[in-house]
């Protein structure tokens, strides 16, 4: 009994501090409707500024938030408008330049006293904002749905025994990011920079969630997020036919580790990009057999251990991106209300101030840039100490590393520039070491197989020389290494993605020496040519022991040829390997034409490349000096 | 660097507008057979590695005899007395299509073949038809893909295109040698290694200079253009300056357009001048040219020098009961010489380009 007094005095207390209290009459300022969507290609619409308060409201002045550009609205009277009256105003969107979309914010400035105050002027304000957009779209929310549909298979569970259906949902998952990104590219504009607007942002949507909190959700494109979406699209794509065969589980979990992935490429504000981030994480954990049962199960397999692993550097992550929102300027959002600090990742990127703050004596930013880095990048490092088979590794190695570089660039080069040009050579001797040392240990492999791998991840550090190599063609030939990788783990794990034997056939094997080992023709071969040729004005050492460990690890290859395998009985041809085989033949098909025609690759990512090295390095190199002369 | 038929076209109109008193740089004229020389022994190949024994030797010998006829039709009609120039330095182009392009570096597939190109190609083509008759199945495709490999390296139009070509070269050639040794492999390497490096050295230095101050001793880029580019910035048909891979312009670029061998060449003067990492530029970059050029060279000559006992594959046991032991003598020979000849090759005409 005494219970439910109790709670019976907590809610009246509760509502008796949510009940308006009997406060004086006053002006409340209302915009009909909150938000004016425009086309891309312009024109005027009515909003109407009522005044649903029960005393007189002063209209004071009409103004836009800083990123308006291309909206414009008449001169307001400053005027009196009476309890219930309204005012209809309107506004113009005229498309500017080579700007596909625009976002902004009208501001309307009362003496309401519930509007919101605008913490960068020292007097009070009292503005109430309308959101503006024009040319928006949602179609990268189709990037969302594989997450869904995961969590559709995870609570079917044993409901959904039905296979077609679940191999419906698996392929629709799948394919439906991929003809995202392909529609994407499509409307994509590859010239499109931060000169032209928008952050050098595309086919953007962005609303605010919570604007106390400061709370958004915010998805766009730059040149890097679509390459790397594409990239991963078609990399899960080319797991469909092996994923297809496996239980609900297994195919829920597939869907999660791409989606988080997508969602981590394509978010940009810090909220979404941490739940992503953790979708990723959870996928990759049941990849690895952690949802599994047993002694061969999660503990067998070390998966425990690398979740933990991944968490830590999803705790470095998320702990940083917080200090960098508590150190970021004060911004306004998208629907015109002001916060002091922000968590939009692209707003971030352009303004954090840390000045001289250090934690025991070492500058605050650049523990933080380590903080992002070795988070980002940790969940890729540590699948080199899990037991779980190397096939499913080496798939497993795609969606980490592309995902660690983009949040490595995203949050740590992006955020602290000057950090990244500090710790850069610091960075280049990891990448370096790990790139020798890895190597190294090819070179002692007894089995093709076994050197293969070892070179690959030899390489994978490789990108990092590329990013910090401050040329275009070192930051493009990242880029290329990373689809490079993509294809190579595919290739060299044919038999896992195509649910086959557990050993490949000889012919996939020659291909993807072939491709790793960099075969004129192919991608890898283009590719190291352009990062030697990027790197080589600032990186000379890097790029002489990168050629020095291609030219050692073909060498390597090679020899190993020498010893011929004993002949084995030729194997009847199984429905899975005859996938293998098309699937081999494809990915080949895919290597070459990329290599001998890499520049629709390029292009997309061509105003991003140019964006990056703008904001994080202040070299120019030698062949924009030619394009200035001339 | 050609970019489709456009950059033929400008670049005819530059040679076109000069006249044969004072040459711009060598007389370009395309050619849509380049093409075929570097096709047909690769077909051959092909067709030597996935058809009977009996099939393979003549397929490559085939593909090469067709290589060296359309070579020898070549030089006789278009870059001989045939030509428009009646005899004079002409250089036939092909050009195919373009790789990537970042900013103005750009990597393209284009082909060019000069006289002396066309003699090599004409006698390594011969070497090896004479060399592949009753050899196994695989060793004469391996010698398809040989052939095929010092063709692009003797006919591509970018060093970038060259450097593929000898990376096959390297790899054919261990495919094609008896022993398939390693030192000579890891020279082959060790070549290819040191001429994308000496690439990379290349391009940037045409457009800057590493600084040997200690204090800041990074890429410091030219503020102004290369004086030749300067002098010839008036002129219409000047190749744009800057850093390039093309071999026509490289050439151009470190010559000059005057044309007169006494003349200083004003481009190799202000890249003697650039500070390297230690030394002066040029001497940097005809050191890595040199030793690139050597080290292939001297991978060839030390499988020459290793090659002996029985070929690795399977011979084909009927054309080595019938062959004549003296016939047998003069075709391993034939291979040696074309194992030494076919990097030698490379590499001398890299330098004849660069020179």
């Amino acid at each position: 009994m005494s219970g439910r007094c109790g709670l019976a005095v907590a809610v009246a207390a509760l509502l008796a501090l949510g009940w308006p209290g009997a406060a004086g009459a006053a002006p409340r300022l209302v915009l009909s409707p909150p938000r004016l969507a425009f086309d891309s290609d312009g024109g005027a619409q009515v909003i109407r500024l009522h005044n649903r308060g029960d005393a007189p409201l002063q209209l004071k002045a009409l103004a836009f938030s800083a990123d308006s550009a291309g909206f414009s609205t008449e001169q307001l009277v400053p005027q009196q408008l009476a309890p219930g009256q309204a005012l209809a105003v309107t506004v113009t969107y005229a498309p500017s330049g080579r700007r596909p979309q625009a976002f902004g914010a009208l501001l309307v400035y009362s003496d309401d006293p519930e509007g919101f105050d605008d913490p960068r002027s020292e007097e009070r304000d009292y503005v109430r904002g309308a959101a503006l957009a024009a040319g928006e779209t949602a179609a990268t929310l189709g990037l969302w749905l594989p997450p869904l549909l995961a969590a559709g298979l995870l609570l079917a569970g044993r409901r959904l025994n039905r296979r077609w259906l679940q191999r419906c949902v698996l392929a629709l998952g799948i394919l439906s990011p991929l003809a995202t990104s392909l529609w994407l590219a499509w409307h994509f504009d590859p010239g499109f920079t931060v000169l032209q607007g928008n952050y050098g942002i595309q086919l953007g949507l962005h609303r605010v969630l919570w604007p106390a909190l400061g709370l958004e959700l915010w998805t766009g494109l730059d040149g890097l997020a679509l390459t790397l979406s594409l990239l991963l699209a078609t990399a899960a794509a080319l797991r469909l036919p092996g994923a297809a065969r496996e239980a609900g589980t297994g195919a829920a979990s597939l869907l999660l580790l791409h989606g988080g992935a997508q969602l981590v490429l394509c978010t940009l504000d810090a909220g979404g990009l941490l739940v992503g981030w953790e979708l990723g994480l959870l996928g990759a954990y049941g990849r690895l057999g952690g949802w599994e049962r047993g002694p061969a199960g999660a503990r067998g397999r070390g998966a425990r251990a690398w979740l933990l692993g991944a968490q830590l550097g999803a705790l470095l992550l998320g702990g940083a991106l917080g200090v960098a929102r508590a150190h970021s300027l004060a911004t306004a959002l998208v629907d015109g209300t002001t916060v002091a600090h922000t968590a939009d990742l692209v707003k971030l990127g352009y303004g954090n101030y840390f000045g001289d703050l250090a934690l025991h004596g070492v500058p605050l930013d650049r523990l933080l840039w380590a903080a992002l880095t070795l988070g980002a990048l940790l969940p890729g490092a540590l699948l080199l100490v899990v037991r779980t088979a190397v096939g499913e590794r080496l798939l497993l190695s795609v969606p980490l590393l592309t995902v660690g570089v983009s949040a490595t660039v995203r949050l740590a080069f992006y955020l602290l520039p000057q950090a990244t040009v500090a710790l850069a050579p610091w960075l280049v001797g990891a990448a370096l070491a790990w790139g020798l040392g890895f190597t190294l240990r090819a070179l002692r492999q007894r089995t093709l197989a076994q050197l293969l791998g070892a070179a690959l991840v030899a390489r994978a550090g490789t990108v990092f020389l590329g990013l910090l190599g401050a040329t275009q063609a070192g930051v493009q030939a990242a880029l290329l290494q990373l689809c490079h990788h993509a294809l190579a783990a595919t290739l060299l794990a044919l038999p896992t993605a195509a649910g086959g034997e557990r050993r490949p056939r000889p012919a996939t094997h020659l291909l993807a020496a072939l491709l790793i080992l960099d075969a004129p023709g192919m991608l890898g071969f283009g590719q190291r040519v352009l990062l030697v040729l990027g790197i080589f004005p600032g990186l000379r050492v890097a790029a002489g022991v990168t050629t020095l460990a291609s030219c050692l690890l073909t060498w390597a290859a090679l020899r190993l040829t020498l010893r011929r395998p004993a002949p084995s009985r030729p194997r009847p041809l199984s429905a899975p390997a005859a996938g293998e085989l098309a699937l081999g033949a494809g990915l080949a098909a895919l290597a070459t034409g990329l290599g001998v025609w890499t520049q629709p690759l390029l292009d997309l990512s061509h105003g991003f490349v140019s964006d990056f090295l703008s904001h994080v390095f202040t070299h120019l190199d030698a062949s924009t000096v030619a394009l200035l002369v001339h | 660097m050609f970019a489709g038929t456009e950059g033929v076209r400008r670049v005819m109109s530059l040679s076109s507008s000069s006249t044969l008193g004072s040459l711009a740089g060598p007389l370009l004229e395309p050619s849509g057979l380049l093409v075929v020389v570097l096709l047909l022994p690769v077909l051959g190949a092909l067709v030597a590695r996935w058809r009977g024994e009996g099939v393979a030797p003549r397929a490559v010998a085939a593909g090469l005899l067709g290589s060296a006829a359309v070579t020898a039709y070549l030089v006789g009609a278009r870059l001989g007395v045939g030509g428009p120039s009646g005899g004079a330095a002409v250089e036939l182009v092909q050009p195919l299509w373009r790789v990537l392009a970042v900013q103005r570096l750009e990597l393209a597939v284009g082909l060019c073949l000069d006289g002396s190109a066309a003699a090599l190609l004409l006698g390594l083509a011969l070497l090896g038809a004479g060399a592949v008759r009753g050899v196994a199945r695989r060793r004469a495709a391996w010698l398809g893909a040989a052939y095929g490999a010092t063709a692009l390296a003797l006919m591509g139009d970018t060093l970038v295109l060259r450097l593929a070509g000898w990376e096959l070269l390297t790899v054919a050639g261990w495919g094609l040698s008896a022993r398939r040794g390693l030192w000579p492999l890891g020279l082959a390497r060790a070549a290819d290694a040191t001429l994308l490096l000496a690439t990379a050295l290349l391009f940037w230095a045409l457009a800057g200079s590493w600084s040997s101050s200690r204090l800041d001793a990074r890429y410091q880029l030219d503020r102004s253009p290369p004086p030749a580019a300067l002098e010839g910035a008036g002129a219409a048909p000047e190749p744009a300056p800057g850093p390039s891979l093309e071999l026509h312009r490289l050439h151009h670029q470190l010559h000059g357009a005057s044309g007169d061998p006494a003349a200083l060449p004003p481009v190799r003067a202000a890249l003697a001048d650039k500070l390297g990492p230690g030394a002066r530029l040029l001497t940097w970059l005809v050191g890595l040219f040199g030793l690139a050029a050597a080290l292939k060279a001297g991978g060839g000559a030390l499988q020459l020098l290793s090659e002996r006992g029985p070929w690795k594959g399977r011979e084909a046991p009927s054309e080595r009961e019938e062959r004549p032991r003296w016939m047998g003598v003069v075709r391993a020979a034939a291979v040696r010489l074309f194992l030494l000849a076919a990097p030698l090759a490379a590499g001398w005409d890299l330098l004849r380009r660069l020179r």
